[in-house]
């Protein structure tokens, strides 16, 4: 009916997409997947590793210091 | 039960549950995969940056998957990622070009005549004719008259109000009306 030229858009050819989109789409999810659970583990498994250690070390120290170790929050077992 | 028989909502809320690119999300991505990249394309103009553009957006839909609430169609809310993310990448291309051209104007010490307007504006094909306007009014009209979607859906896809849509879809086409007096770009609200 109407002459109206953006209803020529419609017809404008689009070429079809390229053959290894879905594979291509699969390999960033997977790149995305690994960097959110490489920050995932620094943000969250190293501080906890980090911290457990620091305090074995810091019971070492306080060996070395005093001759005993520190109180244990778990078990009363080192202390004797 | 059988995946392909699930509605897209459907698999959205799988594709939610999903730890990873699932077979919900692959379902997902190959019902979508011809649309967006149609979608990227019209609005990108160029395979190369369309294909580029279509994995951005199925990652970002990945991402965001849990986010998707059901308050519009599925297919509306992909449309909308769609858009955002070529209009991203668009005005990204455009200030790379803007920046390379007025490199090369410095590097370029000739005086050569600017080109005249009036012989271009004749081989001037829709494209080009589209690209005169912003991008955000270029990607309304696509989607309007490419993608034929109505107001409802473009208020939904542009996160705009329907009035809003009518009135920027008005302008765009009387900006062009203005431009290019010589071709019928229809009234009202077709």
């Amino acid at each position: 009916m109407s002459d109206n030229i953006l209803n020529q858009l419609a017809a404008m050819e689009v070429p079809p997409p390229p053959d290894n989109l879905d594979q291509d789409v699969h390999q960033s999810v997977n790149r995305w997947l690994l960097g959110l659970q490489l920050l995932n583990f620094l943000l969250r498994a190293i501080p906890t590793a980090a911290a457990y250690f620091a305090y074995a070390v810091a019971g070492a120290m306080f060996y070395t210091l005093f001759g005993v170790y520190p109180k244990n929050r778990d078990s009363g077992d080192l202390n004797k | 039960m059988d995946i392909s028989a699930q509605t897209d909502e459907q698999l959205a809320a799988l594709a939610a549950r999903e730890a990873s690119d699932g077979p919900a999300f692959q379902e997902l991505l190959a019902r979508y995969q011809d649309r967006v990249w149609r979608i990227c394309y019209r609005l990108l103009s160029d395979a190369h940056d369309a294909s580029d553009a279509a994995q951005e957006v199925f990652v970002r839909l990945f991402l965001s998957r849990a986010k998707f609430q059901g308050r519009s169609k599925y297919s509306t809310w992909v449309h909308g990622v769609a858009v955002r993310t070529c209009l991203t990448i668009r005005r990204g291309r455009t200030r790379r070009r803007q920046r390379e051209a007025a490199a090369a104007q410095q590097t370029r010490e000739t005086d050569e005549k600017p080109q005249g307007e009036s012989t271009a504006e004749l081989s001037l094909d829709l494209n080009q004719i589209l690209n005169t306007l912003e991008d955000d009014d270029r990607a309304l009209l696509i989607m309007k008259y490419a993608e034929g979607h109505n107001y409802d859906e473009l208020a939904t896809i542009f996160d705009l109000s329907i009035s809003a849509c009518k009135m920027r879809v008005a302008r765009a086409r009387q900006k062009l009306k203005e431009r290019f007096p010589e071709l019928d770009f229809g009234k009202g609200d077709d």
